[in-house]
């Protein structure tokens, strides 16, 4: 609270400041005076509670010609003549057209936009207002995106927008999210959308170096005649996001803060230090007999054992998470700005994990004359992220609780050590957690800038030309140590670790768009065109030295280790030219059509397909207009939208289209070696984009009347998306074994349906939003298999996943990108003369009491690698959101939930936990193990049959797969805002609480979840991630 | 107005096409190397070529022995672990070693198709085409030995023609192997200087033809060929058997053609390992981990074998044996005897225990096949000549010469006596039993036995269950998968 006093002190004397320099002159004098101009004075209220409105914008119409209202809603401008007419737009308004008619003074009010058809969209190289908009386009406002704390902006946007399923799979702070718009496209190749800061399309998806207050709307563009004009790289959506702009008028300062507190929102039950040595006991007691039974403690030694540590409890924290954001928006008629800074820290719930980061902004406009105008933005950021290993969280739950922390001594506890010193089991490979988070230390830090310049030219009335040139640069260096003293089994042999990796980008972009805009009576016309060029390299460089005598200097001085290993370094580049251009006409407001169209040429692609085109069109018929229901007020919109059109994917590794040689084994000629050089993979000068064909129907309804108002919206969409790039198994007599191939096929079908509902009880007011999206994918064509396997989740554990290469996962025609593929549990072996009959009795990895794996081809017996099959989805079949915002006089309060239905998650945990309890700790289920007949059907007996050899064969199954479906209390907020005081325009204090509770069936940490993260091919694994927080926040808002 | 418009206009498209009509768009990798910056100096011929030994290798890295003597009746995979028996063949196997042969020739076909247009020393330019046509000729030579007829693709792979191609009839590839291979005799040195030994000489090539040309049964060539070998009297049998096998005299006079591999480089040998018949001892003196064995002898084959000095060089089945002083159980008890079959000790490497990689060559060719070509193919001709009595007897005397002087010695004379008087059948069986004893594990006895017309009948003695199908490997099933042109073997 303290903070917030301070900073209260520090802007009061600010805010005095600017409002002593614009209070005294609050109007801009125009540029130019001529005879026959007229002055014309006015003020501007809201229609809703009659209150003046400050920062509205009056344009006489037809002209650049503008001044914006002062604080008290006054405004003076000297129009053309008595017969000029004033625009009047404010925002969350209806847009006013105020004839002057010979008038000099003039009162508007202004009425809140109840529907929002005036709200102005986003789209690619252009805008359109709500209401003319032909595409399927979802917006969410800068104001929705603060209510969340994550780093990254995407978290805001979760649930937000129906179509955009955006998954946190970490909860690690600044952990990029899973963001998929209308499903997976791609097998392989990027699933992500395309990221448009400000009009610039930007190669990094990774968001965090955006503020979120700095955003004034994002509007995520899903149907083909939205995404077309981004062509090649369009077919996974676009989000845009725009930030604020500067407004004439009074300046505007805003400071936020906040602060928290996070606490882990779930812990897991495991078993305590006494249970966990009987069971294991009891595991050698049977295990070959207890010939082994020295590896277990002794049943007094048992006996005096208490809980032990719950490891759990010693990596997790209360952490806290703090921001500061301050913002200065004003400007004249011809110099607006918006400028901000931003400091962000956030303490992760895991021990020494931290998240900080500050960016600054600069967006500046100016108009030079009636023919010029330049913008600017500029936004240098700087993070530091240190995350922790996901093992230190896996650790946590399977670290033995036997051990304390730290020994009496003070030096940490080994499982190594107990196995070495006492002959006591477990395993000697697994570290202490708590060790690993403060002992190795692993840093990034990312140092980025985003700014573009843009020149518009005014060519003639409705022509203009804007020239834009956007730079990106990035660097990122990651560092790391592992000092020698840091015993591990895994790390054992490098004594002392210490390594750098650096990659820096280098982003420029250059595009040249005309916009002519045209009414001939009810004929409008909206006409887009223009070129861009865009070239993306990237520099990576890494290094890293073993055995340090010495680990004072830690990553900073590699030269202090005495064995350094090989670096590796490399340069991308890639290049992409293309011409856009897009046509709105609209007929008497009734009937719109958008076609649209980009032809791209990339680096990317071969000789033979180096330019493609994508093309779009759509028809929109605004019903409510027809005459028909002209007069039915409480229709207050009604439109059918209808769409197709091609985009691309062009996501594939670099320099596929040329002939590229690789160093090969080296040959030894007398005692010397050689180097040979051979030729690196067949080229295919074919190959080209990924395309998404898409077709859309959406209808838009509004409803209006007795103070409030009602929206709908549903889409339907079917996706095809063809030529996907797979690696193709061709004839190796060529000297080849694969070739990448534009071959297979994926589908992506599915309903999105949006709803607003808004009550306006004057002093209350209320705010019901909720979307549901239905979507469907399915794989329709692969190459040389009908099946793929995912990639291997093993990582460094190994063993989660025995079979399959570590996969858990499949790509497999007819069905969803990503299906669990393993064996069926049909429960345990009750008695041995059930086994000895049963479809296992020659297999010795079973036995009573272990797993009943069913013999799904029914051949009579179960075969490994055989009886397998489909076992889950981890796709849901809808996602939604509902979320509620309720304003009773100054105070406010609301709420969001979120959730998914019915997609399944692997639980790793239980894989390794029930087969590893001779080794580690393990969850609580296992007490329900089966011990004789009839005592329990689900986890198997605490012993290993004969013929098992270790954890053979961890694998998925459908024992292990859960019901990941959730309904997730994402955010509720209580705020109350003090109005007019003295020097402040308004104070809002509010309290906030994030991921209050998850309702459930999901037995891990958090069912939205994957421990890789943003993996194509696997989803929905649960395998040593980050758990989510649960976050209480305050804070305030202040204007002056 | 309007001019500022057409002004503008016209700057657009001078933007654009500065974009879209240069190289804009032709990007290539910075960190690779890529074809417009590969095969244009001498150094990248020299790499390039380079490349077609070390894919040339891959085959002698295990194939050799696998395809050569575990699948004959002289030796067996050792404890299941790798190799390939008979009865186990079938078309799901062989498409590393396919992919692997075709690697080498695309790498060949790359060279020899690039370094034309390289600005290079013209004779050296001519040497480096004839040692990669003689690897691309030995390479099919491999792949008509295993599978008859064969694609013949000579050109390097650009595009997905060559992927496509169809079986080519095994005598047209047998003309182009002896082709290639005439054709480079006289563009290959006779030596070459330390730092480049282990490429392909004249004398190599010479040598290979004579072998080819036994295989073909074309005797008066092989007899012809392999005595311009011997007449050049550049190589010559090592005096003791045992310096033969010296992984410090490696590159002998006896030696025409070796793979080369040297420990503590990238190309380490395995062979010891992989001969060490699963005995730790071996291979560390029992100090490093157990190896697996890939090949051991049949315990027939060890038994068969005459007493004599090259018995006891190559073949050593318990420990301790006096013969190997060195090799010691661990803790100098342990039971000693080797776990799976008698080891062969040709690539047997003292030094292992103290570099964990081993240093022994593989031979491609020695002179003592060479002689015994010329053996067989006189005697073909000739009937069995004193000339053809002396090449076999040259081979007995040194292995049986257990003090390596040179000299006969009684003793030794009793265990393996000089051939004598002998019909010419009586002689073609001799030399055939001679080979066996010289040659084996060395990656021979399947085709000898093959081109000898006895396949079946020696594997069915062994016990093994071939039939006619045998003969060839099976194309591998997956490679007829992905080219439709290609026909299966006969029977599989």
């Amino acid at each position: 609270m303290l903070h917030v006093f301070a900073l209260l002190f520090l802007c009061s004397s600010l805010a005095n400041r600017v409002h002593g320099k614009v209070g005294g002159n609050p109007l801009f004098e125009p540029d130019y005076l001529s005879n026959s101009q007229i002055v014309v004075t006015g003020q501007v209220f809201s229609k809703t509670d009659g209150s003046p409105l400050p920062g509205v914008n009056i344009v006489e119409k037809g002209t650049t010609n503008g001044v914006v209202t002062d604080f008290d809603g006054n405004f003076s401008i000297n129009v053309n003549d008595g017969n000029a007419v004033l625009v009047v737009s404010y925002i969350g308004h209806a847009t006013l057209e105020v004839p002057i008619n010979g008038r000099t003074s003039v009162t508007v009010s202004l009425e809140e936009s109840a529907t929002g058809l005036d709200e102005v969209i986003v789209l690619g190289y252009g805008s359109s207002k709500k209401s003319d908009l032909t595409g399927s386009v979802g917006q969410v406002s800068g104001a929705e995106l603060t209510k969340s704390s994550g780093a990254v902006l995407q978290q805001a946007l979760q649930g937000k927008v129906a179509g955009a399923q955006i998954t946190q799979t970490s909860g690690s702070p600044g952990a990029d999210l899973r963001v998929r718009i209308r499903g997976s496209n791609s097998v392989y190749y990027g699933n992500d959308p395309l990221y448009v800061i400000d009009g610039v399309p930007v190669s990094d998806g990774s968001l965090s170096y955006i503020n979120p207050n700095d955003v004034e709307s994002i509007s995520v563009l899903k149907d083909a005649s939205a995404t077309a004009i981004y062509g090649a790289r369009g077919a996974n959506g676009v989000v845009m996001v725009t930030t604020k702009k500067g407004r004439a008028g009074i300046t505007e300062v805003s400071i936020d803060y906040y602060s928290g507190v996070q606490n882990v929102a779930k812990k897991l039950d495991v078993l305590n230090a006494q249970e966990w040595a009987t069971t294991a006991r009891l595991f050698w007691t049977r295990f070959r007999d207890g010939g082994l039974l020295s590896r277990a403690y002794s049943e007094e030694e048992i006996a005096n054992m208490g809980e032990g540590t719950n490891w759990q409890d010693e990596i997790y924290r209360t952490a806290p998470i703090q921001n500061y954001d301050i913002s200065v928006r004003g400007g004249s008629d011809k110099t607006k700005f918006f400028v901000s800074g931003n400091y962000f820290d956030q303490q992760g719930i895991a021990i020494n994990s931290r998240f900080q980061k500050g960016t600054l902004r600069v967006n500046l406009d100016h108009t030079i004359n009636d023919k010029f105008s330049i913008g600017l933005h500029l936004t240098p950021s700087y993070i530091v992220n240190r995350p922790i290993d996901s093992d230190i969280i896996y650790q946590g739950i399977i670290q033995n609780p036997v051990l304390p922390v730290r020994n009496e001594d003070g030096s940490y506890s080994s499982q190594a050590e107990i196995w070495r010193t006492t002959g006591i089991y477990m395993s000697p490979e697994h570290q202490n957690p708590v060790q690993m988070a403060y002992e190795r230390e692993n840093v990034v830090e990312r140092s980025r800038l985003l700014s573009d310049l843009s020149i518009t030219y005014n060519i003639l009335e409705g022509l203009t030309y804007k020239s834009t040139f956007g730079l990106y640069l990035d660097n990122r260096t990651g560092s790391s140590f592992t000092p020698s003293y840091f015993e591990s089994e895994i790390t054992r042999g490098s004594n002392g670790s210490a390594s750098r990796n650096q990659t820096n980008k280098f982003n420029w972009l250059h595009e040249s768009i005309i916009n002519y805009t045209k009414d001939v009576d009810k004929h409008h016309f909206d006409a887009t065109a223009g070129f861009t060029a865009q070239s993306d390299r990237d520099d990576y460089f890494s290094t890293t030295t073993w055995e340090f005598a010495n680990n004072s200097t830690g990553y900073y001085n590699l030269g202090a280790g005495n064995d350094p290993q090989n670096p590796s370094s490399y340069r991308n580049r890639s290049s992409l030219a293309s011409v856009l251009g897009r046509i709105n006409y609209t007929f008497d407001q009734k009937y719109l059509l958008t076609v649209s169209g980009r032809y791209d040429g990339s680096s990317r692609f071969g000789g033979n397909n180096q330019f493609g085109f994508f093309p779009s069109a759509a028809l929109a018929w605004r019903v409510n207009k027809e005459s028909f229901l002209e007069d039915v007020e409480v229709i207050s919109n009604m439109k059918l939208r209808l769409s197709a059109g091609q985009t691309g994917n062009q996501s594939i590794p670099l320099y596929q289209n040329v002939q590229t040689y690789g160093i090969g084994s080296p040959v030894i000629f007398g005692n010397t070696e050689y180097t040979s050089i051979v030729p690196g993979s067949l080229v295919n000068n074919d190959l080209r984009w990924e395309k998404t064909d898409q077709f859309d129907l959406g209808l838009d309804l509004g409803f209006f009347g007795w103070g409030s108002n009602f929206d709908f919206t549903v889409d339907y969409y079917y996706k095809k998306t063809t030529d996907l790039l797979l690696n193709v198994q061709i004839p190796r007599q060529g000297g080849y074994s694969s070739l990448l191939k534009n071959i297979g096929s994926v589908e992506n079908q599915g309903l999105e349906f949006s709803t607003g509902l808004g009550l306006d009880f004057g002093e209350l007011n209320w705010n019901l939003n909720g979307n549901i999206s239905f979507n469907k994918n399915k794989v329709l064509q692969l190459s040389g298999s009908d099946k793929y396997f995912g990639s291997s989740i093993n990582q460094r554990r190994v063993g989660v996943i025995g079979k399959n290469g570590g996969a858990a996962s499949v790509v497999m025609e007819g069905q969803p990108l990503g299906v669990f593929w393993g064996n069926i549990f049909d429960g345990l072996w009750q008695t041995q003369e059930e086994y000895d009959n049963g479809h296992m009795a020659n297999d010795s990895n079973s036995g009573p009491g272990f797993e009943n794996w069913r013999d799904i081809d029914g051949n009579g017996v179960f075969e490994e690698g055989i009886d397998e099959t489909v076992i889950g989805d981890p796709n849901p079949d809808y996602t939604f959101s509902l979320s509620s915002d309720l304003m009773y006089k100054d105070f406010d309060f609301s709420f969001s939930f979120y959730g998914t239905q019915g997609n399944d998650i692997l639980n790793a945990y239980k894989i390794e936990g029930l087969s590893q309890v001779n080794n580690q700790n393990v969850i609580t289920l296992l007490k329900e193990a089966w011990d004789g007949p009839g005592t329990g059907n689900l986890i198997p007996k605490i012993d290993r049959p004969a013929g098992r050899s270790g954890t053979y064969p961890n694998r998925a199954a459908t024992n292990y797969i859960e019901d990941g479906s959730f309904i997730r209390l994402q955010n509720v907020t209580l705020g109350y805002t003090f109005k007019n005081l003295n020097f402040l325009k308004n104070a809002r204090l509010y309290i906030s609480g994030e991921n209050l509770f998850v309702v459930t069936g999901y037995s891990g940490y958090d069912p939205e979840v994957n421990s890789r993260g943003n993996d194509n091919t696997v989803l929905g694994v649960d395998d040593g991630v980050y758990p989510k927080s649960r976050t209480i926040r305050i804070g305030a808002q202040l204007k002056f | 107005m309007k001019n500022c418009y057409k002004t503008f206009i016209g700057f657009t498209v001078i933007i654009f096409f500065n974009y879209s009509c240069s190289d804009f768009l032709e990007e290539a990798p910075f960190s690779s190397i890529n074809s417009a910056n590969f095969y244009n100096t001498k150094d990248d011929a020299s790499a390039g070529l380079n490349a077609v030994y070390s894919g040339f290798r891959s085959y002698y890295n295990s194939s050799i022995y696998q395809h050569g003597d575990v699948s004959a009746d002289l030796a067996s995979s050792g404890e299941g672990t790798g190799g390939i028996n008979e009865l186990d063949i079938n078309p799901t196997q062989f498409q590393g070693t396919w992919g692997s042969l075709y690697t080498t020739i695309n790498f060949a076909n790359t060279l020899i198709n690039n370094i034309a247009s390289i600005e290079m020393d013209d004779d050296l330019k001519t040497r480096y085409i004839a040692e990669a046509k003689v690897l691309r000729a030995m390479t099919y030579f491999i792949l008509v030995q295993s599978f008859g007829d064969v694609p013949l693709i000579t050109t390097p792979t650009t595009d997905e023609e060559n992927n496509f191609l169809p079986r080519t009839d095994k005598e047209q590839v047998y003309n182009f192997i002896i082709g290639e291979m005439t054709e480079s005799i006289g563009n290959l040195p006779i030596e070459y200087p330390p730092s480049d030994i282990g490429r392909v000489t004249k004398g190599a090539v010479q040598s290979l033809l004579a072998r080819i040309y036994l295989f073909r049964k074309d005797f008066p060539a092989a007899r012809d060929m392999a005595l311009t070998v011997m007449d050049s009297e550049i190589y010559g049998l090592e005096t003791n058997l045992k310096d033969l096998y010296d992984v410090d005299r490696e590159n002998g006079e006896e030696h025409i053609f070796s793979i080369q591999y040297s420990a503590g480089t990238r190309v380490p040998s395995t062979f010891t390992q992989n001969y060490a018949s699963r005995n730790p001892v071996i291979i560390t003196g029992g100090i490093g981990q157990q190896a697996g064995a890939s090949i051991a002898a049949e315990r027939d084959f060890y038994e068969s074998f005459p007493d004599h000095y090259r018995k006891k060089v190559i073949l050593l089945d318990s420990i301790p044996d006096p013969f190997w002083p060195q090799i010691i159980p661990e803790n100098g008890t342990g039971t000693g005897k080797l776990q799976v079959g008698p080891s062969c000790m040709k690539f047997y490497d003292p030094n292992l225990e103290a570099i964990s990689d081993g240093d022994a060559n593989w031979p491609v060719i020695r002179y003592a096949e060479v002689v015994l070509i010329f053996a067989e193919a006189e005697n073909e001709v000739n009937g069995p000549t004193v000339e053809a009595y002396n090449a076999i007897n040259s081979i007995r005397k040194r292995a049986r010469d257990s003090n390596g002087d040179g000299i006969d010695d009684p003793n030794d004379l009793l265990e393996l006596p000089d051939l004598q008087d002998l019909s010419k059948d009586e002689f073609r069986v001799a030399v055939w039993r001679e080979r066996e004893l010289e040659l084996c594990f060395e990656g021979h006895q399947r085709w000898d036995l093959l081109r000898q017309d006895r396949f079946i009948q020696a594997m069915t003695d062994n016990g093994k269950n071939v039939e006619e199908k045998h003969k060839l490997f099976p194309i591998p099933m997956l490679e007829i998968a992905a080219n439709p042109n290609l026909t299966q073997n006969p029977g599989y």
